[in-house]
């Protein structure tokens, strides 16, 4: 990780425009620090997805 | 609880029975044709598409704009006007490459002349069918273009490179493509998006053959030119492999391993091994791209699209970026967010190639087989690497997409029914 790349994380809270994100979470999030003008390098929907109750009783019986 | 033990041990075996008919395929490039002459269920007035079944009033406009073009290149019509209006009378058949055990790239439209490579998988029996890339320029039927230089470059690759193609690979006995993707893999290539060191290794074998046969100079000079000029050559053929390396995989009771991955511009389409052919939908994906010229931006750029993500199911492409970093860079990653992905793809899969390695991880296996329960377990979806079209056609980037959870949650609803019915 170089010097203008950082993880964003609860204690971020300015990031100059060029810098380099990795591990963004949400997409809201990703697009307001893309309009800021910084590069999110990678994005992963798991943290705001929530399993349906019933899919969750499914895959308590299957793994 | 003595059942749901049972139930979690037969998915397990299954499972693992699922990727190891994976890894025992030997896809083997024998030769092109054709379509009409190999391709299952091909008629002089089908027209093959990629994805999931789709109706022509719901396809997106590239995907309208190569079946025109299609109708026209088969002379079923003798303009785009006309071919409109065959289609309107219901004169042209329009189905997916994906029930004719074949593939196609982006658009993926494919005719009854149009020459496609056949690759079979010969310890179970099967073959798969693609219509060779069309070149790295903005315009092919692929793409969604139509113009006579698209329809003319068609013509070119039946009249020309297929049959100089056929001829080299026939004298030469077959080229093993499960031993290329090996190679191309621990030579940067992730076997989807960046195929540069694949379509080396293949040049490489076929010249020698090439160079024996009895054809005129300047024809073998511009069927090397187009190779030499099309770095991506080789994913059709790997696609090719992917699909018959998948059938013998399908249909296996309570496995729960995907066996298909595609999209038509419009939905993304998924299979499950115990589920059969029964297809699981859900909207396809928006691509994140680089935009090959600064006068293209997302405003005008198309839906994830293409039957390529077969490269995925059989643990290429997205899953394995670690294996490209070049290609990495272009999506402007870094070669650690190579590294995330890839251990993403690890937490939905059923377990790892034996032959398929990559040296960046200490020669681990690649993932393979993505299983329902762990993709919407993990919230994590399959990340495929794909091209991304202008909406009236034209190749304007590289990208990558997810695919979407709501298809893999009908198809984790539509397992749980099924074995509903067997108990």
């Amino acid at each position: 990780m170089n010097s203008k790349q950082t993880k964003i994380n609860s204690k971020s809270r300015i990031l100059a425009p060029g810098s380099r994100v990795i591990n963004a979470g949400l997409a809201v999030f990703e697009e307001a620090l893309t309009q800021q003008g910084v590069q999110v390098i990678s994005v992963q929907s798991k943290p705001s997805y929530k399993i349906a109750p019933d899919l969750k009783l499914i895959l308590d019986d299957l793994i | 609880m003595n059942n749901q033990n049972d139930i979690k041990q037969k998915i397990a075996e299954a499972n693992l029975k699922t990727i190891e008919i994976m890894i025992a395929g030997q896809p083997t490039w024998v030769g092109d044709y054709q379509a009409i002459d190999v391709v299952p269920g091909m008629t002089k007035n089908t027209i093959l598409h990629a994805g999931p079944p789709i109706v022509w009033e719901k396809m997106c406009n590239p995907m309208r704009q190569a079946v025109l073009g299609a109708v026209v290149f088969e002379e079923l019509a003798s303009s785009l006007e006309e071919a409109k209006e065959l289609i309107d009378t219901g004169e042209v058949i329009l189905s997916p490459c994906h029930h004719h055990q074949a593939v196609g790239g982006m658009t993926g439209i494919t005719s009854a002349s149009m020459p496609v490579h056949v690759v079979r998988n010969e310890p179970f029996g099967t073959a798969a069918y693609c219509l060779p890339h069309e070149g790295s320029s903005f315009k092919a039927l692929g793409w969604g273009t139509n113009d006579d230089e698209t329809i003319g470059q068609v013509r070119w690759m039946r009249d020309e490179l297929s049959p100089v193609l056929n001829q080299a690979v026939q004298a030469m006995g077959g080229i093993n493509l499960k031993e290329i993707i090996g190679r191309a893999i621990q030579m940067g290539d992730e076997a989807h998006s960046r195929c540069t060191a694949g379509t080396l290794l293949i040049v490489r074998k076929l010249a020698p053959y090439l160079a024996s046969l009895d054809i005129q100079k300047d024809i073998l000079k511009r069927v090397l030119d187009f190779l030499q000029r099309t770095d991506i050559f080789a994913l059709h053929l790997f696609m090719a492999a992917a699909r018959c390396i998948i059938e013998p995989a399908k249909k296996i009771p309570f496995s729960t391993v995907v066996t298909t991955l595609c999209r038509n511009g419009v939905e993304f389409g998924i299979k499950v091994s115990a589920l059969g052919d029964q297809w699981f939908t859900g909207p396809a994906g928006k691509i994140k791209t680089s935009f090959f010229s600064s006068q293209w931006d997302d405003s005008v750029a198309g839906k994830d699209i293409g039957d390529s993500a077969i490269m995925e199911v059989v643990g290429l492409g997205g899953l394995i970026h670690v294996a490209a970093p070049a290609h990495e860079q272009v999506l402007k990653g870094t070669y650690e967010s190579a590294i995330q992905k890839t251990e993403e793809a690890y937490q939905i899969t059923v377990g790892e190639h034996k032959s398929w390695q990559l040296p960046t991880l200490n020669f681990r296996g690649v993932p393979l087989g993505i299983d329902i329960r762990k993709v919407v377990q993990t919230g994590i979806t399959p990340l495929i690497d794909t091209a991304t079209p202008h909406i009236n056609g034209g190749f304007i980037g590289s990208g990558e997409a997810r695919a979407p959870m709501e298809a893999f949650e009908k198809a984790l609803r539509g397992f749980s029914e099924s074995l509903g019915n067997r108990m």
